[in-house]
């Protein structure tokens, strides 16, 4: 009997141990952690010489971003923690040769223009969000800030509703309709169970 | 280097891409785009024949000059409508190329997931071409990948 309850107990703090959510003590902590495939939140992929990178970007981060370096109360950062949490916000990266679309798939003036179109009004249109059995959680918005070939790559942050419909599936549709590149859908699986035990950082509060 | 049956299998791609569900989804999406474009041009060129009858009716009633500037408007008219056909074609091309490559994707997707899941070292694509020339039916995962595809893209 001594011996069961030992093992109970064990089993318990191996439990908690695993659900509990990881903790940084800096913004770039936190980015280097998700930064790694192997942690679920970052995914890669390339098709037709077109790289596809997403990540998820846990709530701390968006809080931490509107914070800055000030210091401040633990009210503050519960009520932005609660603010941003009713969102799930992903970074999406495209790009071909290290290069922005728009620098490198453009062949003329009216592909150019189509294309910065597409790219500044017609994402909502071509980025979703589903569930396992295809409930698709409607776009809440998405910004693409230009960067005018400075940049590596096409980067926008889409913006989604915490639905009710994510408590009911294990993983995350999030597809990308070609965009006249060739690429076919380009699919990303995002497990459920990452964006609940999603990681943290450590605000300063007083 | 030793490698069980467990750790190299490989999966016929054809058959993948054939009863993969979706192949049967995009495959019509496709057939209702490339009829209604080629629909447009049946009715171009409906449009395009109408008018070549009545201007042979009128014909012995024209001048000169007027005959031949029907005739250069008939003749740019028909090569605009080829024009429009040749646009038409490589449109048709284009959307049946990213239609493959959607499926191609979900296939390369699981095939990447399910090798990963139960720990494989290598799965092989046999496309027919003589990339596999022979392999031993226990390690053909066809039927069990296109199980699991089927059900993902299903929703089930």
């Amino acid at each position: 009997m001594k011996i069961d309850s030992k093992i109970w107990f064990l089993l318990c703090g191996f439990i908690l141990l695993s659900c509990q959510q990881k903790k940084f003590e800096s913004k770039e902590e936190l980015i280097d952690y998700l930064s790694n495939p192997e942690n679920g939140y970052f995914f890669k992929k390339s098709v037709n010489g077109y790289d596809f990178s997403l990540m998820y970007r846990p709530t701390d981060l968006l809080v931490e971003q509107e914070l800055g370096n000030k210091t401040t109360t633990q009210v503050t950062v519960d009520s932005l923690r609660e603010k941003y949490n009713k969102y799930l916000y992903f970074n999406l990266s495209m790009s071909r040769n290290n290069q922005e679309l728009l620098s490198t798939a453009p062949k003329n003036r009216n592909e150019f223009g189509a294309m910065v179109n597409q790219l500044a009004f017609g994402m909502g249109n071509k980025v979703h969000l589903f569930t396992a059995s295809k409930d698709t959680i409607p776009l809440a918005d998405y910004i693409y800030p230009r960067l005018y070939g400075m940049g590596n790559a096409t980067t926008m942050m889409f913006v989604y509703p915490r639905d009710k419909k994510i408590t009911n599936t294990d993983f995350l549709n999030f597809t990308v309709e070609d965009l006249g590149l060739y690429t076919g859908e380009v699919k990303f699986k995002i497990d459920r169970k990452k964006i609940y035990k999603q990681p943290t950082i450590k605000l300063n509060t007083k | 280097m030793n490698y069980n049956n467990k750790s190299f299998a490989y999966v016929d791609l054809n058959v993948l891409i054939e009863k993969y569900d979706r192949t049967a989804v995009v495959r019509e999406e496709l057939k209702g785009k490339t009829e209604k474009l080629n629909s447009n041009v049946d009715s171009l060129m409906s449009d395009w024949k109408k008018e070549i009858q009545s201007y042979e009716k009128e014909r012995s009633s024209m001048s000169k000059k007027e005959i031949e500037l029907k005739q250069e408007l008939l003749g740019n008219k028909q090569q605009q409508i080829n024009n429009y056909q040749q646009a038409i074609q490589k449109q048709i091309q284009e959307e049946d190329q990213k239609a493959t490559q959607t499926v191609v994707n979900d296939i390369n997707d699981y095939v990447k997931e399910y090798g990963k899941k139960k720990d494989y070292s290598v799965i092989l694509g046999a496309t027919g071409n003589g990339n596999v020339m022979f392999a031993d039916d226990a390690i053909n995962l066809t039927d069990k990948v296109l199980e699991g595809l089927n059900k993902e893209f299903n929703g089930e």
